[in-house]
């Protein structure tokens, strides 16, 4: 069921791309039907048995333990529910917002991959194929980020977030894997039961790579830049991707793995201290931006600082806080994005500053932006309150023993984030709908009137939000109760109270709604402390720059210092190396030389003096090669050497072999005669006595190894058994294959051809395109100079 | 470059070559030969007829083919990779069928063996024709100027030639 849902998703996708949605109104609403059919399947499947994870699983690949395994618990079930509808309402939008794009198939495809890979993570309970659907978000991320792939900016802000989360991951793949050495499995099920020993080096570092893929994922500081970056993405990705789900990728992998690690030492001040800074940075520069967009992205960076700070802590109220933290910012800032992009639509702009009463023109708009605004700042009784109530609570609670520093200073960064968040309202509010005088005294009101589809995802998705506090106890319950468990590690009945009474939660909320207004009322007054406190931050977008470039340089010294030059020195370097390293293992080993070539010759049929006649054939035509004048003779004396070559595998009974290297030498003669004819000059070019005596140096160096080599192999027989065990196989396993040699390519090495075929395909395919560029521009000389 | 004696001679030799090609491809499994010497042969086979009949004749016959070929050829090898996965469970297991009729049964290494032909015959023949195609329309573009004014060369194509 699972595994047929991500196939729907993924397929869906792809027909939507190939269907041309741009030029039929019904395909966006289809579009908007596949999640929520699927949603609806899982729903009705599903519900009945909340309490327990359902699973499937299929063998991958069996030798390295690797299978497709699903397991679908709580908390997995939390971000499904999260992640289908808000994707519902986002591929419906998308279809509006997008409407005179004719890349809107491509950007369906790349959503819909996304929502299945997603989910793939969410998921999955094997450590490998949770890795490869990460991966899949990061790059079906980076393509929806650079959709509009014209703008640098774009360009610039995909790579950086491909750079970021994508090495992220890999660093996350290093955890994991060190982890499934520790436990023995790659089943995520089976972690949890392990009891792990902390004061293993291994168990710490595994967990500190899985942060910091974490971390990256969802853009914590230092490396939070790429997901203002982000923004560049068409409104309905920032909404979804960079708001709803992906970015809570990061948060869900600290909870998967929050009952495993929750008692390390390390986790509480490792994640509070990083959700801390974030928090905190970015609350200094959402308050210097004024593209909604911007604002909204450095307000979705401090929501994931703080679900990692309730995630720090391991208790039932912290645990509340969380699961309600996810659905209460999935249903608030993914109609807030929406509702950026639609003010967008209406007016061409997303600058605050040039925006005012919009409330009038656009009540709808307006409604959808106070209900979930309402949510955002945290107002009583709003899902947004009642998460915020269940953290401050829950670090009240908290005794964070050698760390209490850290747990009052997460205290204030609730209460500071809380204060930011109202501004932020206010400024959605006021400022875009309610104020009657932009900034710049202009109004830009273009009455482009974005059609009523547009508006009904938002509309949905924030009536959902606002119906949240009264199904808590009732519908909801046991999905949040089983997700509650799922990151506890253990059982727990918790009731949610919408309204936990007069105390120290509610007054510190009353603090944050007041201090929020002061600072919105003061804003205009901040802007000259902001931009000094905002260019003194650690620039990470400015290092990252730094070291990509620092790489690019050294990446093509090391190219052109190994093989930029010229063929001939390429080739020097290479053989050079060739040379050196085998000696160098040579002499570590000290393996000793047999008189191998005596027995070889002991055993032949042929006889001695046939032998040495062909071995002077064969000098003779090499220094013949060595000695050519033009390249033509150069090219038929090593002709010569290779059929000799080919006479020798006659006589030692390699017939197939033989054939080959025949054919081979046959066309190769033909090849280099063609490409001949293009050289200027007949003659071989005179070189420097250094050359000479280098690619001498070379040529011999490499012979010898050779000779070296063979000399080696042939006296010890390491596998003496091995042609005859091949002989016996072939003529068993491979339907009576006499012919040992192609039965080994084509059917035991089967999969080395196919590598090798593949290789020869593109060979082939770069060829062509190098020699038809070269032709075209032969034939059109004036379009090229 | 069309040789006179060539035509003659190689209309029956290229035949005998092609033949050659699939005889070696065919007994690969038995005895000397396989996908890559009959790919090796049939690329061969080519070359002749680009000799006797000219490169722009074959180009303008087998041209446009020989890229869709090697994919074809890849598609192949993957197919009999995937016979094997339904059959038996494993990718690249060889699994054999027999048919009715003739004395001899049909593999998947058999068939995967004609996509290395493929693959090998279309690439290599590919090379064998560009190259020579390019030889001879660089040629042509020197008569051309030679006929037109001696100024006005085309740098470009002198660096790629040096």
């Amino acid at each position: 069921m699972l595994a047929a849902s991500l196939a729907i998703l993924a397929l869906s996708g792809l027909l939507l791309w190939r269907a041309h949605p741009e030029r039929s109104q019904p395909l966006g609403w289809l579009a908007a039907a596949a999640p929520l059919a699927v949603l609806i399947w899982l729903a009705v499947a599903l519900y009945p048995e909340m309490g327990q994870p359902y699973q499937e699983s299929w063998t991958w690949i069996e030798s390295l333990g690797v299978e497709i395994s699903f397991r679908l618990d709580g908390l997995a079930l939390l971000f499904t529910f999260i992640i289908l509808i808000i994707g519902s309402a986002v591929a419906l939008y998308t279809h509006f917002y997008l409407h005179e794009d004719d890349r809107q198939g491509f950007f369906y495809a790349n959503l819909f991959l996304f929502m299945a890979s997603m989910l793939g993570i969410v998921w999955t309970d094997n450590a490998l194929v949770l890795f490869v659907f990460w991966e899949g978000t990061t790059i079906t991320s980076y393509l929806m980020i650079g959709h509009r792939h014209g703008s640098e900016d774009s360009q610039r802000a995909a790579r950086n977030a491909l750079v970021i989360t994508g090495s992220g991951g890999l660093v996350m793949l290093a955890g994991l894997l060190m982890l499934a050495d520790v436990t023995g499995s790659h089943a995520l099920s089976h972690w949890m039961r392990a009891d792990l020993d902390f004061s293993d080096p291994t168990v710490t570092a595994a967990m500190l790579l899985i942060l910091v893929g974490a971390f990256t994922k969802s853009g914590q500081f230092p490396l939070h830049f790429w997901l203002p970056g982000a923004m560049a993405a068409p409104t309905p990705a920032s909404a979804y991707l960079h708001s709803a789900t992906m970015v809570k990728a990061g948060v869900f992998l600290a909870a998967r793995f929050h009952p495993l690690f929750a008692e390390h030492p390390l986790w509480f001040p490792l994640l509070v201290g990083f959700g801390l800074a974030t928090v905190a940075v970015s609350a200094v520069v959402l308050l210097a931006k004024h593209d909604l967009k911007a604002i909204l992205a450095y307000a979705t960076l401090m929501q994931l600082g703080l679900l990692f700070i309730a995630l720090g802590m391991d208790s039932e109220y912290a645990m509340a806080a969380f699961i309600l933290g996810v659905l209460a910012h999935a249903f608030y800032k993914g109609p807030l994005f929406l509702v950026s992009g639609l003010v967008e639509h209406a007016t061409s702009t997303r600058d605050v500053r040039s925006l005012a009463g919009l409330a009038r023109p656009y009540k709808l708009l307006f409604g959808i932006t106070l209900l979930a605004a309402l949510s955002l700042m945290g107002v009583p009784l709003w899902p947004g309150f009642i998460a915020k109530e269940y953290l401050l609570d829950a670090l009240l609670h908290w005794d964070a023993a050698s760390w209490d520093w850290l747990g009052v200073a997460a205290l204030a960064g609730v209460v500071l984030a809380g204060g930011i968040f109202v501004a932020t309202g206010l400024i959605f509010l006021v400022k875009v709908f309610l104020r009657r005088q932009a900034d710049d005294a202009h109004t830009v009101d273009h009455g482009h009137r974005p059609p009523a589809g547009m508006a009904l995802g938002p509309a949905v998705l924030v009536i959902l939000g606002c119906a949240l506090p009264f199904t808590l106890n009732t519908w909801l319950h046991p999905m949040l109760d089983a997700a509650v468990n799922s990151v506890l590690g253990y059982e727990s009945h918790i009731h949610f109270h919408v309204w936990s009474g007069l105390g120290l939660p509610l007054l510190l909320s009353v603090v944050a709604l007041g201090a929020g207004a002061a600072l919105y009322l003061a804003l205009p007054h901040l802007t000259a402390p902001l931009r000094v406190l905002t260019s003194s931050l650690p620039a990470g977008e400015r290092w990252m720059e730094r070291t990509l470039q620092a790489l690019d340089a050294g990446a093509r010294g090391v190219s052109n210092g190994l093989q930029g030059l010229s063929l001939s020195s390429h080739i020097a370097v290479v053989l050079t190396a060739a040379i050196l390293f085998p000696l160098l293992a040579w002499t570590q080993l000290g393996l000793s030389l047999h008189p191998a070539f005596l027995r070889i010759v002991s055993e032949s049929r042929v006889t001695p003096l046939m032998e040495i006649l062909m071995a002077l054939l064969a000098v003779t035509a090499t220094i013949a090669v060595a000695a050519a004048r033009a390249r033509l003779t150069a090219v038929i004396a090593l002709s010569v050497v290779g059929l000799t070559v080919t006479m020798w595998f006659v006589l030692f009974a390699a017939p197939d072999l033989a054939l080959t290297q025949l054919l081979v030498e046959v066309l190769l003669f033909v090849l280099i005669i063609l490409i001949l004819y293009k050289l200027p000059d007949a003659a071989l070019p005179k070189l420097p006595q250094g050359a000479v005596l280098r690619n001498a140096l070379i040529s011999l160096g490499t012979g010898l190894l050779g000779f070296l080599l063979v000399m080696l192999t042939a006296g010890r027989p390491f596998f003496p058994s091995v042609s005859e065990e091949l002989l016996r196989t072939a003529a068993l396993g491979a339907h009576g294959g006499a012919n040992v040699v192609n039965v080994i390519l084509v059917d035991f090495r089967g999969f080395d051809t196919f590598g090798e075929m593949t290789v020869v395909a593109v060979a082939g395919l770069g060829v062509y395109s190098l020699v038809r560029a070269y032709r075209f521009r032969i034939r059109h000389p004036r379009n090229h100079e | 470059m069309t040789e006179l004696y060539l035509r003659y001679v190689l209309n029956s030799l290229t035949a005998a070559l092609a033949l050659f090609a699939i005889f070696f491809l065919l007994r690969g499994h038995d005895l000397p030969g396989g996908g890559f010497v009959g790919g090796l042969m049939a690329a061969a086979a080519v070359e002749l007829v680009i000799l006797s009949v000219g490169a722009e004749e074959v180009q303008a016959r087998l041209g446009r083919r020989l890229v869709p070929l090697a994919g074809i050829g890849l598609l192949v090898a993957v197919l009999s990779m995937a016979v094997g996965w339904l059959e038996h469970g494993t990718v690249f297991q060889g699994a054999w069928f027999h048919v009715p009729g003739l004395d001899f049964d049909i593999g998947t290494p058999v068939t995967f063996d004609f996509g290395v032909f493929l693959v090998v015959a279309s690439v290599t023949s590919l090379f064998l024709l560009d190259l020579t195609l390019t030889r001879s329309m660089e040629t042509e573009q020197l008569l051309e100027m030679e006929d037109e004014e001696p100024a006005e060369s085309d740098p470009a194509a002198e660096d790629r030639g040096a």
